[in-house]
């Protein structure tokens, strides 16, 4: 039974690798056999957990690096409560996600790249969580990087119908709206910037820790010869934490790389249920708990916890805050869910941080990995019924739908259960979740956070309420109302897509009715985390006040259900009209703050002139110039000896002349210039190497 | 130390001499298939033979010894040698129907003798006859289209600065022959630790002189400037020539030098090398940016992959070595099949615009999916062999006590990610825009042998490295025992 946690990863791998030998075969196959895939990493994650005990399985992978300060390098899937907890989770709604596209995805060509770049997102998401070392790891980061690049280009040949953001629109006099495969090309950049950070964490810590185990970190941080201490004497410790967590910044869609993730609505919404809601987005989340204790454990002998974890909470409720507001007045429905999405994981982080900072380590780090499960459910019901109605309304915009929910009567219960889950209205999952962050931040004494998180509940109340009214109420469009006239009607998903969100939006449901029931088990399983990685974490809080914390929830349920009736009252039951660009306060929401469009200004328009600049003035400018007045001198020297050769030889020598052309033609194609410059900067490069190292190195 | 220790370069020779007289040998068919079959049998000899004397007969030089035949030859050996039969294998569909096709695959190989020859050389003055071996075939190779004006500009600016670079490499033996009174690297390591005040400005000046000349053929900034022409206008197989298998030779060369004789030098040369690794890496992957040919785009590239490659003599360890050593392997097999696939593109589009690999994974799927797993190694994304090798050099350049270390592997990993750039840009090109032309082009096989061979190549190495960074490790320990045993 060792190598079952292998299994877990490998097989939605071995299905990709298989999808093109079953198309040909049959498409049906094709379809079948890759759900079946995703089905048999679910069962092999459940069967893990329940059977397998916690500890890391190797395999021998690099040895020869091993030296008295390296260990050798092998390959192991780390089964623990943490591991197994997300694999849980990541491979189950994976599969749910997998069954609703065999029908929405139906009628598109090109679905053998769809079925390979899915398993193959599934595998590498399943390896980055079970992988027992950073750099097995950093394998399954890039590779989901690779399929969220591939997926989100999936439509390639970027017709209009499936661009992302309003056509036409600018800020800053850019366009702000995006093809599939420009928009794919972003979240790819984006995400690689926080990755270069990652990786100079990742070797920084390796060259100190001389091991990228996730164990043996955590067997070696403490102590004066730890490698906390290395780096901690230069001064390291802190900056190689943050330049760690600028992965999941980006990974994760965290200000400031939160810009990529709304435009990577631009892929099927399969797609975004699954890569940039329910599992990929959460790699961050997940790779900040898998190293926050190891990091937490470095800090804490320095006194140096406070900058790094404080950093995370405070980038977290940042952000979560930042696009909740941009989710208030956005046009497209999955754009609203893309916001919602890099704002519940802002609380995420926030959990993650407010650990670091309360008595309680395991408070927050246990409450943001709960609402990363309720969030992975419900959000993904939400996405995939978004997905029906985008489908059914032939609009992405929520202004050319409402009053749907007649046609589709269960679609609109799931976004409507969903919905109320995302709000954080009892008793569903996400309520108990956001709470439990919420809580922990105010037991942390973090008022100001705290402050953040319950004005991002109210927004949150008030735009899940306007997607819904402006979706499934009032009276129809007259996009809508065109359809009619045309003979399509509304109507409910069929069965193979209904099911998956309807499950999710109920399972949201059940955990949260179960969720009194289930939380100290599931919270005390969690915490086993720390015991394998056998490291001590401060638990033993302060008892919880009864008055305090009832206090808490009530105020939290009072601002949710107030953003919600703000909502119900602005856009239930009203005629629509379209959305147009807003001006003012809107405006400046509607254009995301600016922040995207300054990063277009300066980053991407500034590097192109930085490269352009210098191709032209340092290497064809100051080069060229240089040498060419000398070159000229040359051509001028040959011309006036030329016209010597013409004026005094020629005429002596008249039978000589047409071979003497000839040479001069050969002489003039080596005296345009260009060897001659390229001979002078040589030279000009021996005399800078000599004066460095005469100056510099004063080696004279 | 015996004949059979020396079988690569003998049957490199044997070969290379009889292939010309070969290829003027019988009539029809056969005439054109007997110069390239016994050149292929020359080099898949010398191969087979340094593999197996690699595994069973390397050994430490003794003192005095002109030519080395540890694992550090047989390493280079090894690399050159593939890249020679990749080069080979690609010229039968290339050169097919040529007149001269037989003084083609015979300076090839005599090239490619001169390079394993460099190598191996453990004395100033048969590096230098390496050195001349490998250049001039490459001089008449690049102007092989006779007729074609491109080629001819192309050879005459590759010569003149190639000859410099030789009387520049001669300078710097006659300066280093009079400090230290012998032209054995292991005899000069000897007395350049205790040089004395009066001689050691003449030390530096040869320093300098070795850098330029070798770096001339590495194509480090300010010596790259005719790598884009050259590799332009030479015919698109011996740029890959050019571009991995001279190159790394010289780096070979520029091994030995700086490890083994210069190495006890008690003056900081190290950093002038960090200097030019930044400078280099930069200054390629910003021009590759801006290029609108796919052989130029190449040609920078390469230059980029030089400045990692130079991060190993900025910080000479152990590990930062084998980690030059180990990229050296990937970026040779990368970069020759990278330019045979331009050459199979070349027989049908215009590979001096990029334009024209728009949607090419429609026309020539085989040549696509090769360059973009070929590209993504170079950029060195894992689990593809580019990241390995780049991980090593720069954990070797993080763990040197030199203090610029940590610079170059941050320099080193920005660069990389930047690169990501042009390599990315191009894969999109090919897969997600629309052809002009639908139509397919056939796709040689010969080329596509060599590309699906060093796509496979670079896939087991990425996802199996271990035995790969072994062989670069020993091939690492066996240059620095000869050098200064700090």
């Amino acid at each position: 039974m060792i190598y079952l946690p292998w299994f877990i990863w490998i097989s939605p791998i071995v299905g990709a690798l298989l999808t093109p030998a079953f198309a040909v075969i049959s498409p049906k196959l094709r379809n079948w056999a890759a759900v079946g895939f995703s089905l048999i990493a679910a069962v092999a994650a459940t069967v893990t957990s329940l059977t397998v005990a916690a500890g890391d399985y190797q395999v021998p992978w690099i040895p020869s690096v091993s030296s008295p300060t390296k260990s050798a390098i092998t390959a192991g899937v780390l089964v623990d409560p943490l591991s197994m907890f997300m694999a849980n989770i990541v491979a189950w709604v994976s599969f749910l996600i997998m069954v609703y596209s065999v029908e929405y995805m139906k009628e598109d060509s090109g679905l053998t790249r769809y079925w390979f770049f899915m398993n193959l997102f599934i595998g590498n998401m399943l390896l980055l969580i079970l992988a027992d070392n950073l750099l097995m790891m950093l394998f399954g980061w890039e590779g989901v990087g690779l399929c969220s690049y591939a997926l989100i280009g999936y439509w390639y040949k970027d017709e209009k119908e499936h661009w992302v953001g309003t056509p036409g629109d600018t800020a800053l006099g850019l366009p702000q709206a995006y093809s599939p495969s420009q928009a794919g090309m972003k979240a790819f950049i984006f995400t690689r910037i926080g990755d270069i950070a990652l990786m100079i964490a990742i070797f920084l810590i390796y060259a100190y820790a001389g091991t990228f185990n996730y164990l043996e970190l955590a067997t070696k941080v403490a102590g004066s010869s730890g490698w906390a201490a290395g780096l901690a004497r230069l001064g390291l410790l802190v900056p190689t934490a943050l330049l760690f967590f600028g992965g999941p910044i980006g990974k994760s869609a965290q200000f400031p790389l939160q810009e990529w993730l709304p435009d990577a609505m631009a892929g099927p919404t399969s797609v975004s249920a699954l890569i940039h809601a329910a599992t990929m987005v959460k790699a961050g989340v997940f790779l900040t708990g898998r190293m926050g204790p190891i990091f937490y454990t470095a800090l804490v002998q320095f006194q140096q916890v406070f900058p790094f974890f404080a950093t995370i909470a405070w980038i977290g409720a940042f952000t979560a805050f930042l696009a909740a507001t941009q989710a208030t007045v956005a046009r497209e429905i999955k754009k609203v869910l893309a916001y919602s999405t890099v704002s519940q994981i802002g609380y995420m982080m926030l959990g993650l941080g407010i650990a670091g900072l309360g008595a309680n380590f395991a408070l927050g780090y246990t409450a943001g990995l709960f609402h990363l499960m309720s969030h992975a459910i419900f959000k993904a019901s939400l996405f995939l019924a978004a997905g029906w109605v985008i489908h059914a309304a032939e609009s992405r915009f929520m202004d050319e739908m409402g009053g749907l929910a007649k046609g589709m009567r269960l679609t609109a219960a799931a976004m409507l259960l969903a919905g109320l889950s995302l709000m954080g209205i009892p008793p569903l999952s996400g309520f108990w979740t956001k709470d439990a962050v919420l809580s922990a931040s105010f037991e942390a004494n973090q008022y100001l956070l705290y402050g953040l998180g319950i004005a991002t509940v109210l927004l949150t109340g008030f735009y899940t309420m306007r997607m819904l009214g402006m979706t499934f109420s009032g009276k129809p469009s007259a996009h809508l109302a065109e359809l009619e006239h045309e003979g399509s009607h509304v109507h409910e998903a069929r069965f193979t897509m209904l099911l998956p969100y309807l499950l999710l939006a109920v399972g949201s449901l059940i955990i949260g009715i179960a969720f009194p029931l289930i939380d100290p088990p599931l919270t005390n399983y969690l915490e086993g985390t720390f015991s394998v990685l056998r490291i001590a974490i401060p638990s033993g809080a302060p008892p919880e006040s009864g008055t305090l914390s009832i206090t808490l929830v009530a105020i939290s349920v009072a601002v949710a259900l107030a953003g919600a009736a703000l909502g119900y009252i602005r856009y239930f039951n009203k005629e629509h009209h379209q959305i147009t660009k807003p001006g003012g306060l809107q405006g400046f929401l509607w254009n995301r703050w600016y922040v995207n469009a300054i990063y277009y200004k300066i980053f991407v328009n500034g590097s192109m002139r930085v490269a352009n600049g210098l191709y032209q003035y340092v290497e064809k400018g100051v080069w060229d110039p240089l040498n060419y007045v000398i070159a000229r001198n040359v051509v001028e020297y040959s011309k006036a000896s030329r016209q010597l050769d013409e004026r005094v030889v020629d005429q002596a020598v008249n039978d000589v002349s047409t071979e003497g052309s000839r040479l001069s033609n050969i002489m003039k194609r080596f005296q345009t210039g260009v060897t001659q410059q390229y001979v002078i900067s040589f030279a000009i490069g021996v005399l800078l190497l000599l004066a460095y190292m005469i100056f510099v190195i004063g080696a004279s | 130390m015996s004949l059979i220790d020396f079988t690569p370069f003998i049957s490199l020779a044997v070969f290379g001499l009889a292939v010309t007289p070969a290829g003027l040998l019988g009539e029809g068919k056969a005439r054109r298939t007997i110069a390239p079959s016994i050149s292929m049998i020359g080099l898949f000899l010398a191969l087979g033979s340094a593999i197996w004397l690699g595994f069973s007969a390397a050994q430490t030089p003794g003192p005095g010894a002109i030519m080395s035949t540890d694992i550090f030859t047989y390493f280079f050996t090894g690399v050159l040698l593939v890249v020679a039969i990749f080069v080979g294998v690609a010229s039968l569909s290339f050169m097919r129907g040529d007149p001269n096709e037989a003084p083609y695959f015979g300076l090839l190989i005599l090239s490619t003798l001169g390079m394993i020859v460099l190598a191996a050389s453990l004395d100033l003055i048969l590096l230098y006859v390496g050195w001349e071996l490998m250049s001039i075939p490459t001089y008449a190779l690049t102007a092989f289209r006779k007729s074609d004006p491109n080629s001819n500009e192309a050879a005459m600016k590759f010569f003149v600065l190639s000859a410099l670079s030789s009387a520049l490499i001669v300078y710097a033996i006659s300066l280093v022959f009079g400090i230290s009174g012998s032209t054995n690297l292991i005899a000069i390591a000897n007395t350049f630790g205790s040089i004395t005040p009066d001689v050691r400005p003449f030390g530096v000046l040869a320093i300098v002189l070795f850098i330029v000349g070798f770096g001339v053929k590495m194509a480090v900034v300010p010596f790259h400037m005719w790598i884009p022409d050259a590799f332009e206008g030479a015919p698109t197989t011996i740029g890959a020539l050019l571009a991995a298998g001279a190159k790394m030779a010289a780096f070979a060369a520029a091994f030995r030098v700086f490890i083994i004789a210069i190495g006890p030098f008690h003056v900081e040369w190290h950093s002038i090398f960090a200097i030019i690794a930044i400078v280099t890496m930069t200054l390629g992957n910003l021009a590759a940016l801006m290029q609108k040919s796919f052989t130029r785009l190449l040609a920078y590239s390469s230059i980029a992959q030089a400045g990692y490659i130079m991060i190993a003599f900025a910080t000479p360890n152990g590990q930062a070595i084998a980690g030059g050593l180990f990229h050296v392997l990937n970026y040779s097999i990368l970069k020759t099949a990278a330019f045979i696939a331009a050459t199979a593109v070349a027989t049908r589009l215009s590979i001096s615009n990029l334009d024209s690999f728009n949607g090419l994974a429609k026309r020539m799927p085989q040549t696509s999916i090769n360059i973009a797993v070929l590209f993504l190694g170079l950029a060195g994304v894992p689990p593809l062999s580019g990241f390995f090798s780049k991980a090593l050099l720069f954990a070797g350049a993080v763990n040197s006590s030199l203090p610029w270390g940590g610079y170059l592997a941050i320099a080193g990993l920005l660069n990389s990610g930047f690169s990501m750039g042009y390599y990315g840009w191009l894969i999109k090109r090919m897969y997600f825009d629309e052809p002009s032309d639908g139509s397919r082009i056939p796709e040689p096989r010969s080329y596509m042998a060599v590309l699906w061979a060093a796509t496979a190549l670079t896939i087991i190495i990425g996802l199996y490295p271990q035995p790969w960074i072994q062989l670069s490790q020993d091939a690492a320990n066996a240059l620095k025992v000869l050098g200064p045993q700090a």
